[in-house]
């Protein structure tokens, strides 16, 4: 393990974290103190006028989101939210290869004596670093709104691990996938662009399967489909299984099961990029 | 020999960027490559350094291959690329700080005191505020700082001005005075007949010569006006001088070897504003790179 390269990729980063730590936390801590203004009872009311279609597109039901932990919840896919951890990704997981190949600095870098593993792996260990403080400070935002307000149903902080702990394994998957894309290519822009397209094209695939009768299977298409964090919340109980058993006898996937699907998945991404730099040819700078 | 290649080959689809190249560098040895654009120095180059897979043939630098093995080969070369770029985010003593940190031969107060003695750099100063030429020289500064068994310089002078060259020339002498191998390749064709023990000149991605510089300075090339008729070239340096005339009685002499055994003779022949210079690589260059 080379110390310097650790440390220059998280100089590289450190505003970013930095201006995406703020966030996080203002976003959460403001979801919590937002929530504190309204009642359950007054959200169930609101709820009642909208159409059922807009309910299928929402994670759990309008009756788990009026409740206090499920408006905390929303924070999590919060499309503020989405976007930070989807820039520190995509950032990231872009300038892993392409990135450094597109400013040129790759050639000086590998001159030295250090492995492009090492390289690879000190870039990737920042990231996945970087993730899990977001989560972390998403998580942080949400138990210090809870400590500075009150509630009419007292929520207890540890019912949010669940939903942090999946934002982390989306952060991980979409960095994976970013530098698995970055260490084929030798521009950062048509990194972004690949990457930009999938989630989008992703993001429209889970729409449509929810909300199209008979279009379901596309679900199982898009990487959302395991970004579940409401649901975590909402169902306490299970928060913490691999997989429930429903009443029919039919089994599901559990949130632990998501998040190892998304941090496997992302994992498998790191260990393809790996491959992908480790042998091709390094052109010149651009 | 210290770094060696055997029918080196780099393709690119149909493109050949080098083709066949065998060359040895002995240890202590400067060797300069020469060669236009596009002629393979580069190429060559980053193959030493591991870069890029060969699609025939080896490199091998200390009897490592240089593309499996590069984390070794690397062990043991100090190179500065063409276009050497540096972290914009970082400052100029950051920066030193990296390279000299990122491995354990580096030198942090030897970078230091090239980059600001001898290249006058202001390294408090950022990256993304130096000029390219500031930018080599702190490129340069991290690169010779280290002391490694083998240099490679691929146009380091690119983007300096002459009193830095001549610096960068001074620092390549010192490097071989200290027992290190050198490679690097110029476009200042004086450059490299200055510091180099050889110079290598590529065409289209093949080796098309090796000259010794030491054997080059002895050569000469005498140019004159005849006067009268030449008398025949006397059998002792048949083989050994190239004599040609034109129609308007231009006279030039091609000597390879030492030219004070040719002055006796030339004494002899009826010739007026004769002009005696060494023969140089630009001549040689543009035996195989002539400008059309």
């Amino acid at each position: 393990m080379n110390l310097a390269l650790w440390k220059k990729s998280f100089l590289e980063c450190r505003w970013l974290l930095f201006g995406c730590a703020i966030l996080m936390f203002a976003v959460h801590w403001l979801r919590v103190w937002v929530s504190s203004f309204f009642s359950t009872s007054d959200l169930e009311s609101m709820f009642s006028f909208m159409p059922e279609l807009v309910e299928n597109l929402m994670p759990v039901s309008f009756s788990q989101v009026a409740s206090s932990a499920g408006r905390i919840a929303v924070a999590y896919d919060d499309p503020i939210v989405l976007l930070l951890v989807t820039v520190w990704a995509i950032s990231r997981g872009s300038d892993a290869v392409s990135g450094e190949l597109n400013r040129g600095t790759m050639e000086m870098v590998l001159a030295q004596p250090v492995t492009r593993l090492g390289v690879l792996w000190s870039q990737a260990g920042v990231t996945i670093g970087g993730a899990a403080a977001l989560a972390t400070i998403a998580w942080l935002g949400t138990s210090l709104g809870l400590m500075s307000v009150t509630l009419e149903d007292p929520v207890s902080p540890r019912v949010f691990i669940p939903a942090a702990l999946n934002l982390f394994a989306m952060t991980v998957f979409i960095a994976g996938l970013t530098t698995m894309v970055s260490s084929g290519t030798n521009y950062r822009s048509r990194t972004i662009g690949i990457v930009g397209g999938f989630y989008a094209v992703s993001m429209i695939v889970k729409i449509v399967g929810r909300l199209a009768p008979g279009w379901k299977w596309l679900t199982y298409c898009s990487f959302f489909t395991p970004f579940e964090p409401q649901p975590m919340v909402s169902n306490a109980a299970t928060a913490w299984t691999l997989w429930t058993t429903k009443a029919s006898g039919a089994i599901q996937w559990g949130p632990l099961a998501y998040d190892s699907i998304l941090i496997g998945l992302g994992l498998a991404c790191y260990l393809a990029a790996t491959a992908i730099f480790c042998n091709r040819d390094l052109p010149a700078p651009l | 020999m210290y770094v060696e290649t055997s029918l080196l080959t780099k393709r690119y689809g149909g493109f050949t960027a080098l083709r066949d190249f065998s060359f040895g560098v002995a240890r202590g040895e400067v060797v300069g490559l020469l060669g236009p654009n596009g002629a393979g120095k580069t190429t060559l180059l980053r193959m030493l350094m591991g870069y890029l897979r060969p699609s025939a043939g080896r490199a091998s630098i200390d009897g490592l291959d240089c593309y499996r093995q590069s984390l070794g080969v690397h062990r043991r070369v100090s190179y500065l690329p063409g276009e050497a770029r540096l972290f914009r985010h970082m400052r100029g003593i950051e920066t030193v700080d990296f390279f000299t940190s990122v491995r354990r031969d580096g030198s942090r107060d030897r970078a230091i005191d090239l980059a600001t003695n001898r290249f006058g750099l202001d390294l408090s100063r950022g990256v993304s505020t130096m000029s390219t030429g500031m930018r080599q020289k702190l490129a340069l500064a991290v690169t010779l700082a280290v002391d490694t068994p083998l240099v490679i310089l691929d146009e380091p002078t690119s983007n300096l001005d002459p009193t830095v060259r001549a610096d960068v020339a001074a620092l390549v002498l010192e490097a071989k005075a200290a027992g290190r191998t050198v490679i690097f390749s110029s476009h200042v064709i004086s450059e490299v007949e200055q510091v180099c023990d050889r110079a290598v000149i590529l065409r289209q991605g093949q080796l098309v010569h090796t000259q010794v510089i030491s054997e080059l300075r002895k050569k000469h090339r005498i140019r004159a006006q005849l006067t009268g008729p030449l008398p025949s070239v006397p059998e002792s340096f048949n083989g050994n001088v190239l004599v040609a005339t034109d129609s308007a009685g231009a006279l030039t002499i091609e000597t390879p070897d030492e030219l004070s055994g040719l002055l006796g003779w030339l004494a002899t022949l009826p010739l007026s504003e004769v002009r005696i210079e060494p023969l140089g690589l630009r001549s040689l260059y543009d035996q195989y790179h002539t400008v059309s």
